[in-house]
Protein backbone atom coordinates (compact mmCIF):
# COMPACT_ATOMS: atom_id res chain seq x y z
CA UNK A 1 0.00 0.00 0.00
CA UNK A 2 1.35 3.45 -0.92
CA UNK A 3 1.95 6.12 1.51
CA UNK A 4 -0.15 9.40 0.21
CA UNK A 5 2.92 11.61 0.90
CA UNK A 6 6.01 9.59 -0.70
CA UNK A 7 2.69 9.31 -3.38
CA UNK A 8 2.29 13.39 -3.52
CA UNK A 9 6.56 14.13 -3.45
CA UNK A 10 6.79 10.83 -6.40
CA UNK A 11 4.37 13.27 -8.31
CA UNK A 12 6.23 16.19 -7.82
CA UNK A 13 9.26 15.19 -8.58
CA UNK A 14 7.85 13.84 -11.93
CA UNK A 15 6.25 17.33 -12.92
CA UNK A 16 9.54 19.16 -11.77
CA UNK A 17 8.67 22.63 -11.58
CA UNK A 18 8.92 26.14 -9.40
CA UNK A 19 5.40 26.51 -9.16
CA UNK A 20 3.24 24.32 -6.18
CA UNK A 21 0.48 21.39 -7.89
CA UNK A 22 -2.38 21.09 -5.96
CA UNK A 23 -3.17 17.88 -4.84
CA UNK A 24 -7.31 17.95 -4.69
CA UNK A 25 -9.75 15.02 -4.51
CA UNK A 26 -12.56 13.03 -2.29
CA UNK A 27 -10.58 11.59 0.65
CA UNK A 28 -7.64 11.73 -1.16
CA UNK A 29 -5.05 10.24 1.32
CA UNK A 30 -7.68 7.62 2.19
CA UNK A 31 -7.67 6.70 -1.37
CA UNK A 32 -3.95 6.86 -2.02
CA UNK A 33 -3.41 4.14 0.97
CA UNK A 34 -5.85 1.65 -0.95
CA UNK A 35 -3.68 1.90 -4.24
CA UNK A 36 -1.53 -1.03 -4.30
CA UNK A 37 2.45 -0.30 -5.34
CA UNK A 38 1.75 -1.83 -8.90
CA UNK A 39 -0.83 0.23 -9.58
CA UNK A 40 1.22 3.29 -8.12
CA UNK A 41 3.77 2.45 -10.59
CA UNK A 42 1.43 2.98 -13.75
CA UNK A 43 0.19 5.98 -12.32
CA UNK A 44 3.22 7.42 -12.02
CA UNK A 45 4.57 6.07 -15.63
CA UNK A 46 1.33 7.53 -16.34
CA UNK A 47 2.31 11.13 -15.15
CA UNK A 48 5.79 11.06 -17.16
CA UNK A 49 4.02 10.28 -19.98
CA UNK A 50 1.44 13.33 -19.68
CA UNK A 51 5.13 15.36 -18.56
CA UNK A 52 6.30 14.13 -22.49
CA UNK A 53 3.35 15.14 -24.18
CA UNK A 54 2.50 11.59 -25.21
CA UNK A 55 -1.29 11.48 -23.46
CA UNK A 56 -3.98 13.37 -25.63
CA UNK A 57 -5.25 16.32 -23.30
CA UNK A 58 -8.73 17.63 -23.47
CA UNK A 59 -9.25 21.24 -24.58
CA UNK A 60 -12.52 23.32 -24.66
CA UNK A 61 -13.03 26.41 -26.68
CA UNK A 62 -14.63 28.03 -24.04
CA UNK A 63 -13.65 31.45 -23.30
CA UNK A 64 -16.35 33.48 -21.22
CA UNK A 65 -16.18 30.64 -18.64
CA UNK A 66 -13.40 30.50 -16.07
CA UNK A 67 -12.06 27.72 -13.99
CA UNK A 68 -10.27 29.08 -10.78
CA UNK A 69 -10.03 32.60 -12.57
CA UNK A 70 -8.08 31.27 -15.85
CA UNK A 71 -10.46 31.02 -18.80
CA UNK A 72 -11.44 27.21 -20.26
CA UNK A 73 -9.39 27.56 -23.16
CA UNK A 74 -6.35 28.23 -21.81
CA UNK A 75 -6.16 24.99 -19.70
CA UNK A 76 -5.43 21.47 -20.44
CA UNK A 77 -7.01 18.37 -18.89
CA UNK A 78 -5.43 14.62 -18.85
CA UNK A 79 -8.11 12.00 -17.52
CA UNK A 80 -6.88 8.24 -16.64
CA UNK A 81 -9.89 6.04 -15.33
CA UNK A 82 -8.49 3.57 -12.47
CA UNK A 83 -9.86 1.13 -10.22
CA UNK A 84 -9.00 1.17 -6.21
CA UNK A 85 -10.25 -1.75 -4.36
CA UNK A 86 -12.75 -2.58 -6.91
CA UNK A 87 -14.51 0.95 -7.29
CA UNK A 88 -14.24 3.23 -10.34
CA UNK A 89 -11.60 6.44 -9.64
CA UNK A 90 -10.72 9.04 -11.71
CA UNK A 91 -7.28 10.96 -12.37
CA UNK A 92 -7.58 14.30 -13.79
CA UNK A 93 -4.41 16.26 -14.01
CA UNK A 94 -4.94 20.55 -15.05
CA UNK A 95 -2.49 22.33 -16.89
CA UNK A 96 -2.35 25.95 -17.99
CA UNK A 97 -1.57 26.18 -21.93
CA UNK A 98 2.12 26.56 -22.52
CA UNK A 99 2.75 26.85 -18.64
CA UNK A 100 2.86 25.10 -15.75
CA UNK A 101 0.69 21.75 -13.91
CA UNK A 102 -1.68 23.30 -11.56
CA UNK A 103 -3.84 20.65 -10.07
CA UNK A 104 -3.43 17.03 -9.74
CA UNK A 105 -7.07 15.12 -8.64
CA UNK A 106 -8.12 11.61 -7.73
CA UNK A 107 -11.65 11.09 -6.57
CA UNK A 108 -14.94 9.08 -7.44
CA UNK A 109 -18.01 10.06 -9.76
CA UNK A 110 -19.22 11.96 -7.20
CA UNK A 111 -16.22 14.40 -6.90
CA UNK A 112 -15.36 13.69 -10.67
CA UNK A 113 -18.71 15.15 -11.65
CA UNK A 114 -18.10 17.89 -9.60
CA UNK A 115 -14.62 18.73 -10.98
CA UNK A 116 -15.77 18.01 -14.84
CA UNK A 117 -18.65 20.53 -14.54
CA UNK A 118 -16.40 23.02 -13.13
CA UNK A 119 -13.99 22.52 -16.64
CA UNK A 120 -16.86 22.64 -18.75
CA UNK A 121 -16.72 18.92 -19.85
CA UNK A 122 -19.30 16.67 -21.21
CA UNK A 123 -21.13 13.97 -19.30
CA UNK A 124 -20.38 11.15 -22.04
CA UNK A 125 -21.89 8.72 -20.31
CA UNK A 126 -23.63 7.29 -17.10
CA UNK B 1 -43.24 -4.41 -14.54
CA UNK B 2 -42.88 -3.14 -17.77
CA UNK B 3 -40.99 -4.71 -20.76
CA UNK B 4 -39.69 -1.98 -23.07
CA UNK B 5 -38.57 -4.06 -26.69
CA UNK B 6 -38.01 -7.16 -25.67
CA UNK B 7 -37.13 -8.85 -28.84
CA UNK B 8 -33.22 -9.56 -27.83
CA UNK B 9 -33.88 -10.59 -24.34
CA UNK B 10 -33.36 -13.99 -22.60
CA UNK B 11 -36.40 -14.93 -20.55
CA UNK B 12 -34.63 -16.18 -17.78
CA UNK B 13 -33.03 -13.09 -17.42
CA UNK B 14 -36.13 -11.18 -17.57
CA UNK B 15 -37.51 -13.32 -14.58
CA UNK B 16 -34.23 -12.55 -12.78
CA UNK B 17 -34.67 -8.97 -13.35
CA UNK B 18 -37.95 -8.67 -12.15
CA UNK B 19 -36.36 -10.11 -8.68
CA UNK B 20 -33.53 -7.35 -8.42
CA UNK B 21 -35.98 -4.27 -9.03
CA UNK B 22 -38.69 -5.65 -6.73
CA UNK B 23 -35.94 -5.37 -4.06
CA UNK B 24 -34.87 -1.96 -4.53
CA UNK B 25 -36.30 1.14 -2.89
CA UNK B 26 -37.13 2.89 -5.69
CA UNK B 27 -40.53 3.61 -7.76
CA UNK B 28 -38.50 4.56 -11.09
CA UNK B 29 -35.84 1.84 -11.60
CA UNK B 30 -34.84 -0.46 -14.51
CA UNK B 31 -32.08 -2.90 -16.12
CA UNK B 32 -30.69 -2.83 -19.44
CA UNK B 33 -27.48 -3.61 -20.75
CA UNK B 34 -25.66 -6.93 -21.92
CA UNK B 35 -27.06 -8.85 -18.34
CA UNK B 36 -30.38 -8.32 -20.73
CA UNK B 37 -29.40 -10.56 -23.76
CA UNK B 38 -25.83 -11.79 -23.58
CA UNK B 39 -25.17 -14.87 -21.68
CA UNK B 40 -21.91 -13.57 -20.24
CA UNK B 41 -22.27 -10.33 -18.59
CA UNK B 42 -19.93 -7.90 -16.16
CA UNK B 43 -22.45 -5.89 -14.50
CA UNK B 44 -26.21 -6.19 -14.24
CA UNK B 45 -26.38 -2.34 -15.09
CA UNK B 46 -29.59 -1.01 -12.58
CA UNK B 47 -31.01 2.65 -13.39
CA UNK B 48 -32.83 4.91 -10.84
CA UNK B 49 -34.27 8.29 -11.56
CA UNK B 50 -34.33 9.62 -8.18
CA UNK B 51 -33.79 12.81 -6.17
CA UNK B 52 -32.74 10.63 -3.21
CA UNK B 53 -28.92 11.15 -2.33
CA UNK B 54 -29.35 7.82 0.08
CA UNK B 55 -26.89 5.19 -0.11
CA UNK B 56 -28.19 1.91 -0.91
CA UNK B 57 -26.80 -1.72 -0.51
CA UNK B 58 -26.79 -3.61 -3.70
CA UNK B 59 -25.46 -7.05 -4.08
CA UNK B 60 -21.58 -6.82 -5.76
CA UNK B 61 -22.50 -7.61 -9.36
CA UNK B 62 -25.09 -4.88 -9.72
CA UNK B 63 -24.14 -1.82 -11.14
CA UNK B 64 -26.79 0.70 -9.66
CA UNK B 65 -26.58 4.68 -11.41
CA UNK B 66 -28.94 7.19 -10.12
CA UNK B 67 -30.61 9.71 -12.77
CA UNK B 68 -31.98 13.13 -11.82
CA UNK B 69 -35.16 14.17 -13.39
CA UNK B 70 -33.05 17.10 -15.31
CA UNK B 71 -31.60 14.04 -17.45
CA UNK B 72 -34.62 12.75 -18.63
CA UNK B 73 -34.44 15.18 -21.87
CA UNK B 74 -30.78 13.17 -22.69
CA UNK B 75 -30.13 11.25 -25.81
CA UNK B 76 -28.23 8.57 -23.39
CA UNK B 77 -31.62 8.43 -20.98
CA UNK B 78 -33.82 8.23 -24.29
CA UNK B 79 -31.17 5.13 -25.07
CA UNK B 80 -30.90 3.20 -22.27
CA UNK B 81 -34.71 3.51 -21.58
CA UNK B 82 -35.41 2.48 -25.38
CA UNK B 83 -34.40 -1.49 -24.70
CA UNK B 84 -35.36 -2.22 -20.40
CA UNK B 85 -36.70 -3.82 -18.15
CA UNK B 86 -39.00 -1.18 -15.78
CA UNK B 87 -40.41 -1.68 -12.52
CA UNK B 88 -42.83 1.31 -13.50
CA UNK B 89 -43.82 2.99 -16.62
CA UNK B 90 -40.69 5.12 -16.94
CA UNK B 91 -41.26 9.01 -17.12
CA UNK B 92 -39.99 10.31 -20.24
CA UNK B 93 -39.34 13.56 -21.22
CA UNK B 94 -38.68 15.39 -25.24
CA UNK B 95 -34.79 14.92 -26.70
CA UNK B 96 -33.11 17.78 -26.09
CA UNK B 97 -29.88 17.36 -28.26
CA UNK B 98 -28.13 20.17 -30.31
CA UNK B 99 -24.90 20.00 -32.82
CA UNK B 100 -22.81 21.71 -30.20
CA UNK B 101 -23.66 18.50 -27.80
CA UNK B 102 -22.61 16.12 -30.79
CA UNK B 103 -19.25 18.25 -30.64
CA UNK B 104 -18.49 18.14 -27.89
CA UNK B 105 -18.69 14.44 -27.56
CA UNK B 106 -16.02 13.69 -30.36
CA UNK B 107 -14.15 17.05 -28.82
CA UNK B 108 -13.64 14.69 -26.03
CA UNK B 109 -13.70 10.92 -27.47
CA UNK B 110 -10.56 11.73 -30.12
CA UNK B 111 -8.13 12.42 -27.14
CA UNK B 112 -9.98 9.52 -24.90
CA UNK B 113 -9.45 7.22 -27.99
CA UNK B 114 -5.68 7.95 -28.61
CA UNK B 115 -4.76 7.59 -25.26
CA UNK B 116 -6.89 4.32 -24.44
CA UNK B 117 -5.78 2.62 -28.30
CA UNK B 118 -5.57 -0.63 -26.67
CA UNK B 119 -9.06 -0.49 -25.12
CA UNK B 120 -11.44 2.00 -26.91
CA UNK B 121 -14.72 0.33 -27.15
CA UNK B 122 -15.74 1.52 -23.80
CA UNK B 123 -14.90 5.49 -24.87
CA UNK B 124 -17.02 5.23 -28.06
CA UNK B 125 -20.32 4.51 -27.18
CA UNK B 126 -21.69 8.12 -26.86
CA UNK B 127 -19.63 9.12 -30.00
CA UNK B 128 -21.63 6.20 -31.73
CA UNK B 129 -24.67 7.33 -30.23
CA UNK B 130 -24.43 10.56 -31.51
CA UNK B 131 -23.61 10.16 -34.96
CA UNK B 132 -25.86 7.77 -35.66
CA UNK B 133 -28.71 10.02 -34.00
CA UNK B 134 -27.38 12.95 -36.36
CA UNK B 135 -27.46 10.74 -39.25
CA UNK B 136 -30.54 8.62 -39.12
CA UNK B 137 -32.34 10.84 -36.40
CA UNK B 138 -32.32 6.95 -35.02
CA UNK B 139 -32.17 6.31 -31.16
CA UNK B 140 -29.89 3.46 -30.56
CA UNK B 141 -30.73 0.60 -27.69
CA UNK B 142 -28.18 -0.68 -25.73
CA UNK B 143 -28.27 -3.96 -28.09
CA UNK B 144 -28.04 -1.89 -31.21
CA UNK B 145 -25.38 0.36 -30.25
CA UNK B 146 -23.17 -2.69 -28.65
CA UNK B 147 -23.34 -4.17 -32.26
CA UNK B 148 -21.79 -0.91 -34.05
CA UNK B 149 -19.25 -0.05 -31.46
CA UNK B 150 -18.06 -3.73 -30.86
CA UNK B 151 -17.69 -3.76 -35.42
CA UNK B 152 -14.62 -1.50 -35.16
CA UNK B 153 -11.24 -3.48 -35.16
CA UNK B 154 -8.90 -0.46 -33.94
CA UNK B 155 -9.07 3.36 -33.11
CA UNK B 156 -8.03 3.86 -36.48
CA UNK B 157 -11.47 2.99 -37.84
CA UNK B 158 -13.33 5.33 -35.06
CA UNK B 159 -10.88 7.60 -36.26
CA UNK B 160 -11.74 7.10 -39.89
CA UNK B 161 -15.78 6.55 -39.15
CA UNK B 162 -15.54 10.41 -37.23
CA UNK B 163 -14.51 12.03 -40.55
CA UNK B 164 -16.66 10.16 -42.68
CA UNK B 165 -19.61 10.41 -40.84
CA UNK B 166 -19.43 13.66 -38.54
CA UNK B 167 -19.69 16.14 -41.76
CA UNK B 168 -22.56 13.89 -43.44
CA UNK B 169 -24.58 13.70 -39.88
CA UNK B 170 -24.41 17.73 -39.17
CA UNK B 171 -24.20 18.67 -43.12
CA UNK B 172 -28.65 20.19 -43.35
CA UNK B 173 -29.58 19.55 -39.95
CA UNK B 174 -28.78 23.00 -38.94
CA UNK B 175 -28.64 26.70 -40.51
CA UNK B 176 -25.88 26.52 -43.42
CA UNK B 177 -24.27 29.98 -41.50
CA UNK B 178 -24.42 28.67 -38.25
CA UNK B 179 -22.74 25.17 -39.17
CA UNK B 180 -19.96 27.32 -40.78
CA UNK B 181 -20.14 30.52 -37.83
CA UNK B 182 -19.45 27.90 -34.86
CA UNK B 183 -16.84 25.17 -36.93
CA UNK B 184 -14.79 28.04 -38.05
CA UNK B 185 -14.18 28.98 -34.61
CA UNK B 186 -13.50 25.55 -33.45
CA UNK B 187 -11.08 25.01 -36.25
CA UNK B 188 -8.88 28.24 -35.49
CA UNK B 189 -8.57 26.75 -31.96
CA UNK B 190 -7.72 23.36 -32.56
CA UNK B 191 -5.36 24.97 -34.83
CA UNK B 192 -3.99 26.82 -32.77
CA UNK B 193 -3.23 23.93 -30.66
CA UNK B 194 -1.70 21.66 -33.13
CA UNK B 195 1.01 20.78 -31.19
CA UNK B 196 -0.96 19.30 -28.80
CA UNK B 197 -1.78 14.76 -29.46
CA UNK B 198 -5.49 14.46 -31.12
CA UNK B 199 -5.92 18.70 -31.54
CA UNK B 200 -4.78 17.71 -35.74
CA UNK B 201 -7.75 15.30 -35.89
CA UNK B 202 -10.20 17.45 -34.75
CA UNK B 203 -8.64 20.59 -36.58
CA UNK B 204 -9.34 18.44 -39.87
CA UNK B 205 -12.76 16.73 -38.50
CA UNK B 206 -14.46 20.48 -38.17
CA UNK B 207 -12.79 21.91 -41.26
CA UNK B 208 -14.37 18.54 -43.34
CA UNK B 209 -17.49 19.79 -41.56
CA UNK B 210 -17.20 22.84 -42.61
CA UNK B 211 -16.30 22.13 -46.34
CA UNK B 212 -19.54 19.31 -46.54
CA UNK B 213 -21.83 22.25 -46.01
Amino acid sequence: MVNPDEFKERIIDIISQNYKIDFSGDNFDNSVKRISETKAGKIYEWVSQVIEDNIAPIMKNIKNKKYNGIPLNQLLSFRKELQISGNDYRIMIIKIKSEHYIEFHLGQHKYYDKLRKDLGLTKKDY
Amino acid sequence: MIIYNPEQMIPERIKEAEKILSNLPYRYCFITGTFLYKEKYNDVDVFAITRSKKEVKIERRIKLTTIDFNDLHSLFFHSISKMCLAKELIPKKELRVTIADYWNIINETVPALINEKDNFHKTIRSLVLYTEYFKNKKILDSFELRKIVFSFKNHKEVLDYIKREAPLAIKNKVKESYIKRYFYTQAGFHKDNIKYAGQKDLYEISHAIIQAV
